[in-house]
């Protein structure tokens, strides 16, 4: 296929950039939905949670000549599989945390969820914080447990691009995956990438680091 | 390969019913005063139903429980007065103006309301004979766009269509299919003819067969629904079969298109009243092999592919490229013309390709929708050796031996489910005793599972579960069962006391209540598609919850008491994700909650190990299945090696809820039954893994080449695998398995035996677990072979102890060059094998259960909160 392993191929004067992307945030928070919002426009509330992780590809053009390819990693919130992450995050290009705007904890995991990819992410990795479930304060503001002023200070100070969204009305969901294609370094082609030398995929070491399950496992 | 069922018919020896008069239709709609006209559209307006056909399908997805059924119909529209032809003796205007006024339609079953009794009189009436009736319907609205009236219905003007696209069945392979190109724009979805459903496609069959001898026709096509809509058409318009591309049929052709589709187009125009015996014939209707295309070379297909774009394209290569080896990629299908190979490989095509979502896993699982379906049909018609030789022609080899080896086991008699009438006399009616051998009664529950609606499973799941003993009486099970009772009581008296205080302090009361709030989460999304679990009429019992606005029911709130229950049971696991999917069977077949509680418990014992905080008991089911791989199929394991998938991640989700998120509701039933039995191997559900990779192993070789790409693909079978023959592979795969490792051990006790000679001797079974005789006799020939292999490779090397296990392979994995797969050379596995610890339990038919201490020290449960 064209573009395999190319991040950036041009086609006449048309780019086609493709990068991988991952969902963290805790359980029930919405991901799952985020993404099958933003892939197939639709909304369930009886949604399945997550196991293990599934994955997903959208693309979006940026303007006439540009287009971005996401495949997209929806990840497993429960603490409990937690272990499992880096394996999605490692090689990402970019992440999207999520938190639920009326649950005043989810914030907090979406924090260390940031923290570790700072930390253990590819060191050039965009992230965006999404506060979901808009739609539930539009309707009964006293449900909100987080202020969008906190939540967009906290994304200053850490340097996230921030969105509140809503999977169910879909209000801020395309918004949020376009901004973070513009964040892209879109004319990034070559061997800065860290998806040119070869396919990443995805890493399922378990000693990748971020866990502290090493030695656990023999394989 | 199956040769193409299209020939071209050879019209005047094709003595077929004859048509009704042409013009008689064409003139008819002026005339409903004498027809007595039923209307069922309540403004009394409406479009005459000229002809309807049911069960034509769309097929959104590859997965057979998407498809859509419908009516594909014909309908005329009362033409305005101010259109029409001011010379009605002028023949082309006719048909122009019999064209302008048809709508050709698809209409879901679903949206037809009152009409559908109108839809299904003229289906049924006998189409050969003028209408006593006129049977006027609501109009559609009509669209010249696919889409463009929501789910896929459509009507278009018959003028409006430029082509049709028409692929016949090929009996046990695909369903004929139809589908429409409109002059501009995109094609409409195609349309499959189901016509083993549809009513009157039997007759019109049968009644061919009756009056011809013959239901293959002259020419050996087959009748089929398709043929019906080409023969309706004809009376109103031309049709013309395209010289070049036999499947195209072009709608009242301008000379433009003639030209474009190669001159001269082989004459389907023979639509004359008493001619039209001659061509209603198979799809093929008409054309005649004198009438070849004169210039191959000119290119109608970029022509027709320009015009309808991407979309088309990827229906067009749906319909065309579909051979019997399913997974060939699409560009070097040979079935491929020339133009759509050039097409393909163009840099702008390739770009649309990417954008349309990695063609080569949407093709691939295409493929594997064509091949499960003809695997049904398969699986419904009595092997002949000669099914067998065909197969091993076409070199699938063997993938599709293992099939026939399956073949084999499927006894009608073995897979009969138990009743509940049969269980009963498993047991002595006076004292309640088994009076049979529990391998007998799990070799049954096996093979046949148990019988869904009698109820037969509330009962015997209890034992296959382990809540009732095996030799226990009626009033031992009376007693237990009453001790269970108390106790569930208690314990959820326990975790009732908590909810006084909301949990209490600290991080205990933290930990308590993040746990009842992952259960609230998981209980309001799980199975709610199953009726028990989908009302939402009780109003929440705790205001403050999330769910407090949507509303819950009596089971919901069961399931959250249940599972608050053994979080509290066992807290040191605790409530983890994935557990309600697990409880949620068991419950709505007891529908008891202390009785599916002790249910759970004890199916919680075997899957404990998944769901250990440092993925432990994961891990090693995913390594135990990368021998297995490895042992089992070398070249697919060095396939997937080369696609960094040798973690067998992609099995995650499988192995972890067993299998909950793959099957249909009842067929999760019917698989946790059998696994529940430990009949073969308490592992069985590797096996289960290992058919589901062995079904799928030619796509996956042929076209998924990244572990993303593989992951992408293996969770999308969800809901697609088909169970049945998956248990029955899986069964032929355990036996196969075990065969290899006997002959493997038996080679190590002799130090050189003598392959050959031992080799018809080996399908001899040892007593571990039973065995079926008719599955050893018929699987014997291939596992002597897997048998054989391994013995040479033994014979190598005879007294090197250096064995390689499996488990150092795959440590070495990761440096291994990503393209030694490719090389043939190195597919058979080139050193001798032991059998690794892993592979030597899957032989075990005691269930492991997990140490206590392990669990505390690896749960996540309460223990680990306290001693933080
Ligand atoms: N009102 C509202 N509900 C939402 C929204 N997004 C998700 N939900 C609901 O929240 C629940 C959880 O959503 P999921 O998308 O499954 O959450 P997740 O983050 O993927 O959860 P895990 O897979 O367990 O990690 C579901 O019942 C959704 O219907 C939203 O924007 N508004
Ligand atoms: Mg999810």
């Amino acid at each position: 296929m064209a573009s395999r392993g190319q991040p950036v191929s041009r086609v006449g004067t048309a780019r086609f950039a493709q990068f991988k992307l991952v969902l963290l945030g805790e359980s029930a928070v919405g991901k799952s939905s985020i993404v099958l919002r933003f892939v197939k426009d639709q909304f369930d509330s009886y949604r399945e949670s997550t196991i293990g992780a599934a994955f997903l590809t959208q693309t979006i053009s940026l303007d006439d000549h540009t287009t971005v390819k996401f495949e997209i990693w929806d990840t497993a919130g429960q603490e409990r599989y937690k272990s499992l992450a880096p394996m999605y995050y490692r090689n990402a290009n970019c992440a999207v945390v999520v938190y639920d705007i009326t649950q005043a904890s989810s914030l907090d995991k979406a924090k260390q969820w940031v923290k570790e990819l700072q930390r253990q992410a590819n060191e050039n990795i965009i992230i965006a914080l999404a506060g979901n479930k808009l739609d539930l304060v539009t309707e009964q503001p006293d449900k909100r447990a987080i202020t969008t002023a906190d939540a967009e200070a906290y994304s200053r100070e850490a340097g996230l691009l921030f969105f509140e969204t809503s999977a169910k009305t879909a209000e801020n969901v395309r918004e949020l995956f376009t901004s973070i294609a513009k964040k892209l370094p879109l004319d990034q082609a070559g061997p800065r990438n860290p998806r040119s030398g070869g396919r990443g995929g995805v890493e399922l070491r378990p000693e990748a680091p971020g866990t502290q399950t090493g030695g656990a496992c023999q394989c | 390969m199956t040769k193409q069922p299209v020939k071209a018919a050879q019209p005047a020896a094709n003595p077929r019913p004859v048509s009704p008069s042409n013009s008689f239709y064409a003139l008819s709609d002026d005339e409903e005063g004498d027809y007595n006209a039923i209307t069922h559209s309540s403004s009394g307006r409406g479009v005459k139903l000229l002809f309807s056909k049911s069960k034509v399908y769309i097929h959104p997805t590859p997965s057979a429980k998407d498809n859509i059924p419908g009516y594909v119909a014909l309908l005329q529209q009362k033409p305005d007065l101010d259109s029409r032809p001011t010379s009605p003796s002028s023949a082309a205007a006719t048909r122009n103006n019999a064209a302008s006024s048809l709508l050709l339609a698809w209409l879901p079953e679903s949206s037809l309301g009152d009409a559908l009794n109108s839809y299904v009189k003229v289906d049924l009436s006998d189409g050969d004979c003028p209408p006593r009736q006129s049977y006027l319907v609501p109009p559609p609205p009509t669209s010249t766009q696919p889409g463009s009236l929501g789910h896929y219905a459509f009507a278009i003007p018959v003028s409006q269509i430029y082509s049709l696209l028409v692929r016949p069945p090929s009996l046990g392979w695909w369903f004929g299919s139809l589908i429409i190109n409109p002059r501009g724009g995109d094609s409409f979805p195609a349309l499959f003819f189901h016509d083993s459903e549809c009513q009157s496609t039997i007759l019109q069959k049968k009644r061919r067969a009756r009056e011809n001898f013959d239901p293959f026709g002259a020419n050996g096509e087959m009748f089929w629904g398709g043929d019906e809509v080409l023969r309706w058409l004809r009376r109103y318009v031309e049709i013309e079969r395209s010289g070049a591309e036999p499947n195209i049929y072009l709608v009242d052709p301008s000379a433009e298109d003639q030209e474009a589709f190669s001159k001269p187009v082989t004459a389907a125009v023979v639509r004359r009243p008493g001619q039209g015996g001659a061509t209603v014939g198979g799809a093929a209707g008409a054309g005649s092999n004198s009438n070849r295309p004169r210039d191959a070379s000119m290119d109608p297909v970029t022509k027709f592919v320009k015009e309808a774009g991407w979309n088309l394209m990827e229906k067009f290569s749906k319909v065309t490229t579909f051979t019997r080896r399913t997974a060939e990629t699409v560009i070097d299908n040979p079935k491929i013309p020339p133009q759509m190979r050039r097409l393909l490989k163009n840099p702008e095509v390739q770009t649309i390709q990417d954008e349309f979502d990695s063609a080569r896993i949407y093709l691939a699982r295409w493929a594997m929708g064509i091949a499960e379906q003809s695997e049904k049909d398969r699986n419904t018609r009595i092997w002949t050796a000669r099914d067998v030789l065909e197969m091993e022609e076409t070199g699938v080899g063997e993938f599709e031996l293992l099939d026939t080896e399956i073949a084999g086991l499927s006894l009608k008699e073995q897979r009969r489910p138990v009743t509940l009438k049969e269980w009963n006399s498993f047991f002595d009616q006076s004292t309640g005793r088994l009076q049979i051998t529990v391998d007998e009664v799990k070799e049954r529950v096996f093979h046949g599972g148990l019988d869904p609606e009698d109820g037969v499973r509330k009962e015997a799941w209890l034992f296959l579960l382990g809540v009732y003993e095996w030799d226990s009486t009626f009033d031992d099970r009376k007693a237990e069962l009453a001790s269970l009772r108390d106790e569930y009581v208690k314990l959820k008296g326990a975790w009732w006391d908590r909810l006084i205080d909301l949990g209490g302090e600290g991080e205990e009361g933290e930990w308590w209540r993040e746990q009842k709030g992952r259960i609230e989460k998981d209980v309001h999304r799980t199975d709610r598609n199953v009726p028990i679990f989908a009302g939402e009429d009780n109003p929440h019992p705790d205001p403050s919850s999330p769910f407090a606005d949507v509303g819950t029911n009596v089971h919901l709130e069961q399931m959250k008491d249940m599972l608050l229950t053994y979080n509290e049971y066992n807290r040191d696991l605790g409530y983890v994700q994935g557990m309600s999917d697990l409880l949620a069977p068991i419950y709505a077949v007891m529908q008891d909650d202390a009785v599916a509680f002790w249910g759970f418990q004890r199916f919680m014992e075997r899957m404990e190990r998944n769901f250990l905080r440092d993925q432990s008991g994961m891990r090693k089911q995913l390594l135990t299945l990368d021998h297995l791989v490895q042992l089992m199929d070398p070249k697919l394991y060095l396939h997937l090696q080369s696609a960094d998938s040798t973690n067998f991640f992609f099995f995650f989700r499988m192995l972890l809820v067993w299998y909950k998120r793959e099957f249909a509701w009842l067929d999760i039933l019917r698989l946790w039954e059998t696994l529940w039995t430990d009949y073969l191997s308490s592992n069985f559900s590797l096996f289960v893994a290992l058919a589901i990779l062995e079904k799928h192993r030619d796509v996956i070789m042929d076209h998924l080449k990244h572990f993303d790409e593989v992951l992408k693909y293996v969770n999308e079978l969800s809901t697609a695998i088909d169970l049945e023959s998956t248990l029955m592979r899986a069964e032929a795969l355990y036996r196969r398995f075990q065969r290899t490792v006997e002959a493997i051990d038996k080679k190590s006790n002799f130090p050189a035996p003598k392959l050959r000679k031992r080799n018809t001797n080996t399908s001899k079974i040892t007593s571990k677990p039973p065995t079926a005789s008719s599955a050893t006799a018929n699987t014997s020939g291939i596992d002597s072979v897997t048998a054989n292999s391994t013995h040479n490779g033994a014979a190598s090397s005879p007294s090197s102890p250096a064995t390689t296990t499996p488990t150092q392979s795959t440590r070495d994995k990761g440096k291994q060059p990503a393209t030694e797969g490719r090389n043939s050379q190195e597919l058979q596995p080139q050193k001798p094998k032991t059998i690794s610890p892993e592979l030597r339990e899957l032989l075990s038919r005691k269930v492991e259960m997990l140490p206590r201490k392990v669990v505390r020290k690896e749960g996540e449960g309460l223990a680990r909160v306290r001693s933080k």
